[in-house]
């Protein structure tokens, strides 16, 4: 496989070289976990950017990441090798409730079906607009490994998967503790690390890696199954706050922002949260058409 | 008469005299785990071996069970007689606890977690909290990060490096 021009930050970027790259990137995902898939598309958008320069600071083990892939250069060529060599996602432990971690991205239509039917008191407006919310949370389910909305740890009886880079602030004592007694599956991320991947905490960062139980997470079979958790969530807020049916039902994104952050469901500041969520509703209500 | 008066005084002091619960703390060696509350008394295990703590006299010493291996720490919250959920969103570095139809934001990740009734306690590298479920509240009891955690008997206690903090909790 060749590229004509060159690929991400100041590059040429014809679409057919875009696509290729893309592809090349999605084939060995897993090893930019907690990384998402990218749209395979030939537009070089910052996602595109950003997962070139993962791969080649990860990967590649380049100490100047320029996001950028040349033709016939070394990230291209580490790119191509590692596609060919990505295998199924490793299971980590010889725990039978152990599945390997799948990026399980569903469409905006699949998950605003699934809430109707899930949920007798919603209507269109009111699915689509907590399909939203599942969106902004997940940029768009890329995020969305093995059906677990919303992250839910697990422990070790039921159905799990791992995840890479689990990220912990903690005091440098603490921190240095926490890596002493994980077996060799943690350590204190460096400065370089943590400006790299935007941690933002006031001493130390400790990273853990699988399968150390903070890297466990639920896996579910179905985005139904996965649903079931996070939905009786939201109705237990919505018996206990009547205007969070109502916002939903009303697309006010605003004001389901505002229901859900009363309700302690996210700690980011509420107009990002809004504005998440504002963004993904248009962009669902665009793919799907007019309510009827 | 004077005897009445006399009986009632020493009734009085008596009543005065009985210790109020109050929080304290003692030393561990090494990493403490299998922490359970029984009988008033706390036990665990730590370097030293089996300990028993007396609630009532905060009187810390050699018990003569046997320390099994370490069992994991609860992480998720899970296997508890509350439904509870813990949330790591990945851009995040807080785990949120979902109970009841109510979140809780904690400080750090969750290192363990042990309920009592509708009680929810819950260590982070950076606290400790308290979690009433049936009245939708949470208390922090510490601003120090701990490993493992038990709760029971009206008392909870958590690891906090080098000692073991227990409270009252009702």
């Amino acid at each position: 496989m060749t590229l004509e021009k060159s690929v991400g930050l100041g590059g040429a970027n014809e679409s057919v070289d875009v696509l290729a790259v893309k592809k090349l990137i999605n084939q060995c995902i897993g090893l930019l976990q907690p990384r998402g898939p990218l749209v395979e598309n030939g537009f070089c958008d910052t996602q595109t950017i950003e997962a070139i320069q993962d791969f080649q600071s990860r990967v590649v083990k380049n100490p100047a990441p320029d996001g950028r892939v040349d033709p016939g250069g070394k990230t291209l060529e580490i790119l191509i090798a590692s596609a060919a060599s990505s295998k199924p996602a490793p299971i980590f432990t010889n725990n039978p409730n152990e599945v390997s971690t799948k990026t399980t991205t569903p469409s905006p239509g699949e998950v605003v079906s699934m809430l109707l039917l899930s949920w007798t008191a919603l209507n269109a407006n009111g699915a689509r607009t907590l399909a939203a919310q599942f969106m902004a949370e997940t940029a768009g389910g890329r995020f969305c490994f093995n059906w677990n909305l919303g992250n839910v740890k697990s422990g070790p009886d039921d159905l799990h998967m791992y995840l890479r880079n689990v990220w912990e602030c903690d005091t440098v004592a603490g921190a240095l503790a926490q890596v002493s007694k994980s077996g060799g599956l943690a350590h204190v991320a460096t400065a370089e690390e943590i400006k790299q991947r935007g941690w933002n905490c006031t001493n130390a960062v400790v990273v853990f890696q699988p399968p150390h139980p903070q890297c466990r997470f639920r896996a579910y079979s179905s985005l139904a199954d996965g649903a079931q958790r996070w939905l009786n969530h939201h109705k237990s807020i919505a018996l206990k706050n009547i205007t969070f049916l109502t916002s939903l039902n009303a697309g006010d994104t605003a004001a389901v922002a505002h229901a859900l952050k009363l309700a302690g469901y996210y700690t980011a500041p509420e107009a990002d949260y809004a504005k998440g969520m504002a963004s993904q509703k248009a962009k669902i209500d665009l793919v799907l058409g007019p309510i009827r | 008469m004077i005897r009445l008066a006399l009986a009632l005084l020493l009734l009085l002091f008596a009543s005065c005299s009985e210790r109020k619960a109050q929080p304290f703390e003692i030393p561990v060696q090494g990493e403490a785990h299998n922490l359970s509350f029984e009988a008033g008394l706390l036990t665990f295990c730590d370097g030293r071996g089996a300990r028993k703590v007396d609630l009532k006299t905060a009187q810390d010493s050699v018990s003569e069970r046997v320390c099994p291996k370490p069992a994991e720490a609860n992480t998720a919250c899970s296997g508890l007689k509350l439904d509870v959920s813990v949330r790591s969103p990945a851009s995040e570095a807080n785990d949120i606890v979902d109970v009841n139809g109510a979140s809780y934001p904690m400080k750090g990740r969750v290192h363990d977690c042990a309920a009592e009734g509708s009680l929810l306690i819950v260590v982070t590298a950076l606290g400790a909290s308290l979690i009433d479920t049936a009245k939708g509240v949470a208390k922090e009891l510490s601003q120090q990060g701990g490993d493992r955690v038990a709760v029971g008997s009206g008392w909870a206690a958590w690891t906090e490096g080098a000692r073991m903090r227990l409270t009252p909790v009702n």
